[in-house]
């Protein structure tokens, strides 16, 4: 038996060798990748235009499957897929960005066969509109924040409100002017008289230390 | 009050209109200031440090402007009239700027070195030119006089200390091989830009400011004019870099003045250039007969085709810009001329002078080609030779166009003489020594015009029928797109227009306050029948509702149980049900959501068997959008209501008691849609523009451009198919007529309203909630009460600090506080990672802008969109990071209040109380004073039974809170709030 292995060691070396060599090439043609997460979940909506999509294979890509590998948009835009370090991650980003308000669809084409595809919406606004947006919300937050800020000045005890604590809370009515208390363990003068010692420790004055029990 | 710009500090720092303060100041300002609601102070000027601010008015403003570029341009008179009447000054500051981009933004694209070299070249051989010398005008002195000063600067730039400091801008920063990059081509961008540059670097208050200035504007230039060169801007990033810049620009600029010339002069000098080089250089008719006579020893066949090839290869490779060389070589190649004939050829163009015309007009479509936006018949046009920016009047025009100039010309008075044609008024006057330089311009186009409709290699000289055909066919296609842009444009203006009236509608607050009475009266009008809770005022649409949970319940049992069914029928039910359910829970739905399907891949197809894609993109768009927003948001709801009703009938109709209920309901019922409907159109900005855009679309305009783009469609569908089978055309037809312009995107439009948002897995959250916040908090920020949006909400304001105003605006940011020393004693430390990386994204701060302006008016903030973190940041941020995907991402208060009204739940601010506000809601508010509409919004954290605390962002305070007292109050007087909104 091992003479017969030591006469024939050099063929069945080579035996060796080739079956490996088979069998890989096997392997590597007859396994499709696959893809097990997507940055983008399909049928997402409101996605941002520069937003990229980033989809992770199954296991890593070699070079030779990447190249088999397509991605279509639908509506047609050029994409560079950029693929990661350990490559089973590939990034899709698009140059010209996604168009507003638009429902794409993205099929993964692995030797022209679909292994993957995703859909999702665009946001209604671009970056020019949001930009408008923006601008137009910097003035109105500017008024609010002026009211507020007069409101602080007027009654700088505001700020330390609502008074939250286990048996009690606090809150500052506007309309009627009166603070509204409500009492989480039951309702006692001693503890009634706590809430009012709390006000005072906040520096309420006591001309306006008019409250109402809200059950 | 604004001030006359000749007593402006900027005038009086001997600085006039030039091209950087018209491009900086006029234009912008005009299109931004006249946009302003209730009157505009006028533009900024430019002022010292510490100086008060200085205004110029609209009205002298866009006489300064009319002014520069009556001097500058070469103004058409037409333009010029245009302009003039125009008292929109947004309008003007539209048309000036498409007059100054068309002419001269970028003068040094067309007028490089080597070309005004060249053209040196030709005056000193005696080449004529297109345009005659006269003692009155002469553009070949006009080409000299800037070629002089530019080519002064550039040497100037290469020795001395403005030689070593390019040297060292450019050297440390070259990668291999980027030739660009070379000091040669800055120095050349710098020589040829000198005038803005160096305005740029004159304006800002500080030594800093000003080099930063430079270094902006240079960016700029190399951007939209040299993109060739876009390596550079990776060395402008350095404050070191900058300081050197300004250093050349100053140096170039005072080098310029010590040979009496002031920039403006050199300015000046560049703009005339480019006229005179066009004025000088023979346009595309004028080459036809010069390539000709260029070969007189060739045979009249080859020098017609030569011509010929030439001409159409300028206009078909204007994809790029060209040599002439390369023009010719390509001519050469497709005629499959021999190499030493290319060479003879190449010397007899260079020899007669014609090829700096040649590579000049080819280079000049090519800019203007790259600068349109161009139809697929436009492309198709020009890939065949026919330059379609010639080809926009008919031939039939051209000829009233004709009769007129020469009608004109014969009638004006001062002209000696009458001709019969117009080439012979041409002539006559072209050489004479007072020319009618109007008249020539005008007739010069017109011949030009008139040359694109020759074809020299065909019999007649003409351009083929087929190619006729395409011109029209292309006309009228950019006809269509013009006219839907235009009727885009006005109803958007009208739509802008109408919000500004809204602003000020008498009476309007009553209306709101009478709905919102009306909401808040009918949410609190409840019947308890049982166990059931019912809103008597809103009965239908509770009995809706039940029905709805009943639906969604049974749809679900019965996919589960049908998923298990194998064959086809079964697949078929179980894929049916399928449709029921992402369309909806409706039969409409359902029918949308498979019909889109089907006819998505039947429309498909048969659009990639004829070739026809791109017009089902072109026609169906514009009307599905229009018709889509209709369907799904008057439709949508008007179904609603029809299902609830026969719900309603079939449910309580059955009794006698519930017929006479149901007789009430829907009384009440139709009284409240009306008043949702007016409230809607009165509050809603989007459901107005629907309205109001269907009735426009429908009315005028829109009609006629989208059926013109189904019958283009249909003709070309049946042009397509012709070729094909019949059963391909009689799909082709049956797809056409019915539905493939409109129906499947209004389909898949439903289908996307109703689609599900898929599972989301936030981000994982590390909130510290013991560290300190650098805002003012309103009593103890309270720990958010659950997962999910308070939380982020809760972690996001953790990593605000104080910004502009002093309001909580401004984003965790330790790389840039650490930047400015000068503000920041020290640098920021992050709170909450996730929150640093995804929601305050550092660059939501203008820390440049913060750093001069630290207070600005409303009026200056509007110069920076991306100035700060808006309270709406805080909502979308919390919703999206919290997986809550469904809210459209908008910036502005009024527009997330419209969506949640019409997409989510929405709770009155009248009708509020501890029972219907949760944690997580989004809370709008109106101040009293401002405008009249949704001005701010927060998070709701919680709500306890007297009242509700939120968090917020851009205010003085992170959180606040309000109380539930008939209604929910804020807080600070003069704050209403308006609602919550809930998905």
């Amino acid at each position: 038996m091992f003479k017969f292995i030591y006469k024939y060691r050099l063929h069945l070396i080579a035996g060796f060798i080739l079956a490996s060599i088979l069998l890989l090439f096997i392997n590597a043609t007859s396994t499709i990748p696959s893809i097990i997460n997507s940055s983008i979940k399909d049928g997402q909506t409101n996605i941002l235009l520069d937003t990229s999509l980033d989809l992770t294979f199954s296991v890593p890509l070699t070079l030779k499957e990447r190249r088999r590998l397509t991605f279509v948009f639908t509506p047609q835009l050029p994409t560079s897929p950029i693929w990661d370090k350990t490559s089973t991650i590939v990034r899709l980003i698009t140059p010209s960005l996604f168009t507003k308000n638009t429902h794409y669809s993205i099929k993964v084409l692995y030797q022209n066969k679909p292994i993957y595809t995703i859909s999702f919406t665009t946001n209604p606004y671009d970056k020019a509109d949001l930009i408008e947006q923006g601008k137009k919300q910097a003035l109105d937050d500017l008024i609010f924040g002026q009211k507020v800020s007069e409101s602080l000045k007027e009654r700088p005890w505001l700020s330390s409100l609502p008074i939250r604590t286990p048996s009690y809370y606090i809150y500052f009515d506007t309309p009627s002017q009166k603070f509204l208390l409500y009492f989480v363990a039951p309702q006692t003068p001693a503890l009634e008289q706590q809430a009012v010692d709390a006000l005072k420790k906040i520096g309420v004055p006591t001309q306006d230390l008019k409250y109402t029990v809200v059950n | 009050m604004p001030i006359h710009f000749s007593e402006s500090s900027y005038f009086r720092a001997n600085k006039g209109v030039d091209r950087y303060f018209f491009e900086t100041y006029l234009l912008p300002g005009l299109e931004r200031q006249a946009r302003i609601a209730g009157g505009s102070r006028g533009i900024e000027l430019p002022v010292g440090e510490n100086q008060e601010p200085e205004y110029l008015s609209l009205e002298e403003a866009k006489v300064l402007a009319l002014d520069w570029l009556e001097q500058t341009q070469n103004l058409l008179e037409s333009d010029k009239k245009k302009l003039a009447r125009l008292k929109n000054y947004e309008q003007f500051a539209d048309l000036a700027g498409n007059i100054y981009q068309a002419k001269v933004k970028d003068p040094n694209k067309l007028i490089t070195a080597s070309r005004l070299q060249n053209i040196a070249d030709l005056r000193a051989a005696n080449k004529v030119g297109a345009t005659n010398t006269t003692p009155h005008y002469d553009p070949g002195k006009a080409i000299d006089d800037y070629n002089r000063y530019y080519l002064k600067l550039l040497s100037y730039s290469r020795i001395g200390i403005p030689h070593n400091i390019l040297q060292q801008i450019v050297s440390p920063g070259i990668p291999s091989g980027a030739g660009n990059l070379r000091e040669d081509a800055l120095a050349s961008v710098i020589s040829a830009n000198i005038s803005r540059l160096y305005s740029a670097g004159s304006v800002g208050s500080s030594r800093e400011a000003q080099d930063y200035a430079v270094t902006q504007e240079l960016g700029n230039i190399i951007r939209t004019s040299y993109p060739e060169m876009s390596g550079l801007l990776n060395l402008l990033g350095d404050p070191n870099t900058a300081s050197q810049l300004r250093e050349v620009t100053t140096r170039l600029a005072k080098e310029l003045e010590r040979t009496n010339v002031s920039l403006a002069d050199y300015e000046k000098t560049q703009v005339a250039a480019v006229a005179a080089t066009d004025n000088y250089l023979l346009n595309q008719a004028e080459l036809t007969s010069q390539i000709y006579n260029s070969f007189p020893s060739m045979s009249n066949n080859d020098r017609l085709n030569l011509t010929s090839a030439i001409l159409k290869e300028m206009v078909s490779s204007s994809g790029r810009r060209l040599t002439s060389n390369e023009i010719i070589d390509r001519v050469t190649q497709k005629l499959g001329v021999v190499p030493t004939e290319l060479v003879n050829i190449q010397t007899a163009l260079a020899k007669s002078g014609v090829s700096v015309s040649i590579e000049y007009r080819q280079n000049e479509l090519a800019y203007m080609i790259g600068s349109h936006h161009l139809t697929a018949g436009e492309r198709n046009l020009l890939s065949k030779g026919i330059n379609p920016l010639l080809t926009h009047n008919s031939q039939e025009r051209l000829a009233s166009q004709e009769a007129k100039l020469l009608s004109d010309y014969n009638s004006t008075p001062g002209h000696p003489q009458r001709f019969n044609s117009l080439s012979d008024a041409y002539a006559y006057e072209k050489q004479s020594d007072h020319p009618d330089n109007f008249f020539l311009q005008h007739a010069r186009g017109h011949f030009n015009q008139l040359s694109s409709y020759n074809d020299l290699s065909t019999k007649d000289g003409m351009l083929s029928l087929s190619d006729r055909a395409l011109i029209n066919r292309t006309r009228f296609g950019r006809w269509v797109t013009d006219t839907r842009s235009r009727a885009y444009e006005t109803q958007s203006k009208f739509f802008d227009k109408w919000v500004d009236i809204e602003e000020t509608i008498t009476g309007k607050k009553f209306i709101f306050n009478l709905l919102n009475k009306w909401d808040a009266y009918a949410e609190t009008a409840i019947v308890t029948i049982g166990k059931n809770k019912i809103p008597f005022f809103r009965i239908v649409p509770w009995l809706y509702d039940r029905f709805d949970e009943w639906k969604k319940v049974k749809t679900s049992q019965a996919l589960k149980y049908t998923s298990k069914w194998k064959n086809f029928a079964g697949k078929f039910i179980h894929n049916r049900i399928k449709n029921y359910e992402l369309g909806g829970f409706t039969l409409n739905g359902a029918y949308a959501n498979f019909a889109s399907a089907q006819w998505g891949k039947l429309v498909s197809w048969s659009l990639a068997k004829t070739g026809m894609t791109g017009v089902l993109k072109y026609a169906g768009v514009s009307a599905s959008r229009t018709a889509t927003r209709l369907l799904i948001k008057i439709g949508g709801k008007a179904l609603a209501k029809f299902g609830a009703k026969a719900l309603g009938a079939i449910i309580t109709s059955a009794t006698a008691i519930g017929a006479a209920i149901f007789a009430i309901g829907i009384v009440l019922d139709v009284i409240s849609l009306g008043i949702t409907f007016i409230k809607e159109f009165i509050r809603n900005s989007e459901f107005r523009k629907t309205i109001m855009g269907w009735g426009a679309a429908i009315g005028g305009v829109f009609a006629a451009i989208n059926l013109g783009g189904v019958f283009l469609a249909i003709g070309a569908f049946f042009a397509g198919t012709f070729a094909g089978s019949l059963s391909l055309l009689i799909l082709a037809f049956t797809i056409t007529l019915g539905v493939v312009f409109i129906a499947p995107q209004i389909q898949n439009n439903i289908k996307n309203t109703f689609r599900l948002d898929s599972e989301y897995i936030p981000p994982a959250s590390s909130a510290n909630f013991g560290e300190s916040v650098s805002c003012l908090s309103q009593g103890s920020v309270p720990d958010a009460v659950g997962p999910g949006v308070p939380t982020r909400a809760r972690e996001i304001i953790s990593d605000l600090h104080t910004g502009f105003w002093d309001y909580c605006n401004r984003p965790t940011n330790p790389i840039a506080t650490a930047k400015y020393p000068e503000i920041f004693d020290v640098p920021d430390t992050i709170n909450v990672p996730s929150v640093y990386s995804l929601s305050n994204r550092p660059n939501l701060f203008d820390y440049e802008f913060f750093r001069i302006k630290p207070d600005p008016t409303r009026e200056e903030i509007q110069t920076s969109g991306n100035a700060l973190y808006w309270c709406t940041y805080l909502v979308q941020h919390s919703y999206r990071e919290s997986g809550k995907t469904g809210l459209s991402y908008s910036l502005w208060s009024p527009t997330l209040e419209d969506e949640f009204r019409q997409k989510f739940t929405f709770v009155e601010g009248g009708a509020a109380n501890s029972s219907n506000v949760k944690p997580g809601d989004v809370i709008f508010f109106k101040v009293s004073g401002g405008p009249d509409r949704t001005n701010h919004v927060g998070v709701i954290n919680n709500v306890d039974p007297p009242g509700f605390t939120y968090f917020q962002s851009n205010a003085p305070t992170i959180n606040s809170f309000g109380t539930f007292s008939g209604g929910a109050k804020d807080s600070s007087p003069g704050v209403e709030v308006v609602g919550f909104g809930r998905m």
